[in-house]
């Protein structure tokens, strides 16, 4: 966890811009939507907050399914059945 | 109709990954028609021509594979799908295979690939550079020979910029197409991903004449009580101005237990007769109202940030690592069909206090929820537009183990193993800036990833925005879709 006097969503809300200006400045069509003032429209929002899902990294389930080895025995399972949206109709 | 047998894996120490994969493979397929999915050893002869096409996710290196399966595959009439391992254990059987397939494979190719490029010529499609995960090291087969008659689906592009099949067909003594992909295309999937290009081949397989058409859906997410509606009206105005139709969530109740915003708590929607007079224009702009959630946040505690409504998960437990990643760690303490279904009560009598009905589409808040949830939600919605989880179990009916789980996103609408109308959610969000590890995501990183998109024939570039961001990013990436030839819809016709 990081550490700061400032509150939770002030620091990130203040570092991501911070990186963000810094990560994006070498890229021209980047830089100019850095440019775009935010609308502090809900207060006190951190951009980026919501992490859910995102991801390349390995605690991600989205991105890698997550589980460990095991060697427990199962019983092998039956068939299962599922209908679908049959959108494409009869081929 | 169609029909799709999906075959998996199930033996060894990571023999539970078959199931996953067979969860993910059925979702994919129930775009098309009907499904079953059984463990390949449970496989008796005859049982592919049963169906319209098959696919085996060859996940286990080594899965004893019946002969019956082998004899199949090699004599099929029916196309068949096999992705990844003990592709060798046909060869083995059929020693003509290669002079009868025109092909035969040589070993993993363990070089770095970042770059799947699909679909190829004669496919008059363009092709798309897909993404692909360059630190999965888990191979992507190579092959020794290669005839004319084999058709190359799609190429692997090494860092040094040479290439060599990531999958490929061929006809079978009897007529039946083989596709064989060299990798398992359900594991490190990002937007754009080369997982695009699986999801489009099997159209070829169960109907080869669908017509391109590429859809786009926008949602615009986390709006609780508390947001500011003069932005609202400005992006609904923007949006009906373009002819965009739209999704908007609405969280029908504020709260914020740990006092972390300081903008205090309990705020219903009906205590915002703004907001309702909003959500009422916003409808009669294009917009349909969606459930996100009674109160997008758990309890009175961090989970895992403050505890605060639109920042937290609410059907899910959630804790955060020292890189600030995330960690799923299952079902919340009361999780259960009647717990989750009392929820939904709840945020629909919310609904109705504030004059409107139930919505009839969800977004699980944070994209987690328990197996018996997105079953609970299955009584009072009927589509949902978001990514999932999926937990071994569903299949095996063994007990659900949240200690194994996979998420996915579709590309097109199915009707997943839980039984929901899911929506395309291909893209992702507008995420103006980085976070820890995670980086921005701009209009131009989700117009690329939705020019990928375009791999697939019947495709949706899906995306959401919050609107206390700039409306210039809503903007820009609308524009973006449109000019690569996509059409917002409505999600109600998604």
């Amino acid at each position: 966890m990081i550490k700061s006097a400032l509150p939770r969503r002030r620091f990130l809300a203040v570092t991501g811009v911070v990186l963000a200006q810094a990560a994006l400045a070498t890229d021209p069509v980047r830089a100019q939507l850095v440019s775009t003032a935010r609308r502090p429209s809900k207060v006190g929002v951190a951009p980026g907050y919501i992490v859910s899902g995102r991801g390349e990294h390995s605690a991600n389930p989205f991105f890698l399914p997550q589980g460990k080895p095991h060697n427990k025995h199962m019983p092998i399972p039956r068939a299962v059945h599922g209908r679908g949206v049959m959108e494409e109709g009869t081929p | 109709m169609t029909s799709t047998l999906v075959l998996y894996d199930t033996t060894g120490q990571w023999g539970w990954l078959g199931e996953l994969y067979a969860i993910m493979s059925a979702n994919l397929v129930s775009h098309f028609g009907s499904w079953t999915a059984m463990p390949v050893i449970s496989y008796r002869s005859g049982q592919l021509k049963q169906y319209t096409a098959a696919i085996y996710i060859g996940s286990t290196y080594g899965e004893p594979l019946p002969n019956a399966f082998l004899d199949d595959v090699y004599s099929t009439t029916t196309p068949v799908i096999w992705a990844y391992d003990n592709i060798w254990q046909l060869t083995a059987r059929y020693p003509a295979f290669a002079s009868v397939y025109g092909w035969n494979w040589s070993g993993f190719d363990f070089s770095s690939v970042a770059e799947v490029d699909y679909p190829l010529p004669p496919s008059t499609r363009a092709t798309q550079k897909l993404k692909r995960y360059a630190a999965n090291a888990a191979g992507i087969m190579n092959y020794a020979s290669l005839s004319a008659g084999v058709t190359i689906l799609a190429n692997c592009v090494r860092s040094d910029g040479t290439t060599f099949p990531w999958a490929l067909r061929s006809t079978g003594p009897n007529g039946g197409s083989l596709t064989y992909i060299g990798e398992n295309p359900l594991v490190y999937i990002t937007e754009g991903d080369r997982y695009l290009a699986f999801c489009d081949l099997l159209f070829d397989a169960l109907v080869p004449t669908a017509p391109e058409l590429h859809r786009a859906l926008v949602r615009l997410e986390d709006i609780d009580p508390t947001y500011d509606t003069n932005t609202l009206k400005s992006v609904a105005d923007w949006l009906y101005s373009q002819n965009v139709p739209f999704g908007f969530q609405i969280i029908p109740y504020y709260v914020d237990p740990l006092n972390a915003n300081g903008l205090g708590t309990n705020i219903t929607l009906q205590s915002k007769p703004a907001m309702i007079s909003m959500i009422q224009y916003m409808q009669s702009k294009g917009g349909v109202m969606m459930c996100h959630g009674y109160t997008h946040q758990y309890d009175s505690t961090a989970n895992p940030y403050n505890g605060v409504t639109g920042d937290d998960c609410e059907f899910y437990r959630m804790t955060m690592n020292s890189d600030n990643t995330l960690n799923f760690q299952g079902p919340v303490a009361e999780d259960s069909l009647a717990w989750a279904q009392a929820r939904f009560r709840a945020a629909q009598q919310l609904y109705q206090n504030a004059g409107f009905a139930m919505p009839s589409l969800i977004t699980f808040p944070s994209y987690a929820a328990s197996a018996v949830d997105y079953t609970a939600a299955n009584g009072f919605f009927t589509r949902a537009s978001e990514r999932r989880l999926y937990t071994t179990g569903l299949l095996s009916g063994q007990p659900y183990n949240y200690g194994q789980v996979a998420g996915q996103y579709m590309p097109y609408t199915v009707r997943d193993v839980y039984g929901m109308r899911v929506l395309a959610d291909t893209l992702g969000g507008i995420e103006p800036q980085p976070y820890f590890s995670y980086p921005a995501r701009l209009p131009a990183d989700i117009i690329a990833d939705a020019q990928r998109n375009l791999a697939v024939r019947k495709g949706w570039a899906s995306f959401f925005y919050h609107t206390y961001d700039s409306i210039s990013y809503l903007q820009q990436t609308v524009t973006g879709l449109k000019n690569l030839g996509y059409t917002f819809v409505s999600p109600t016709a998604a």
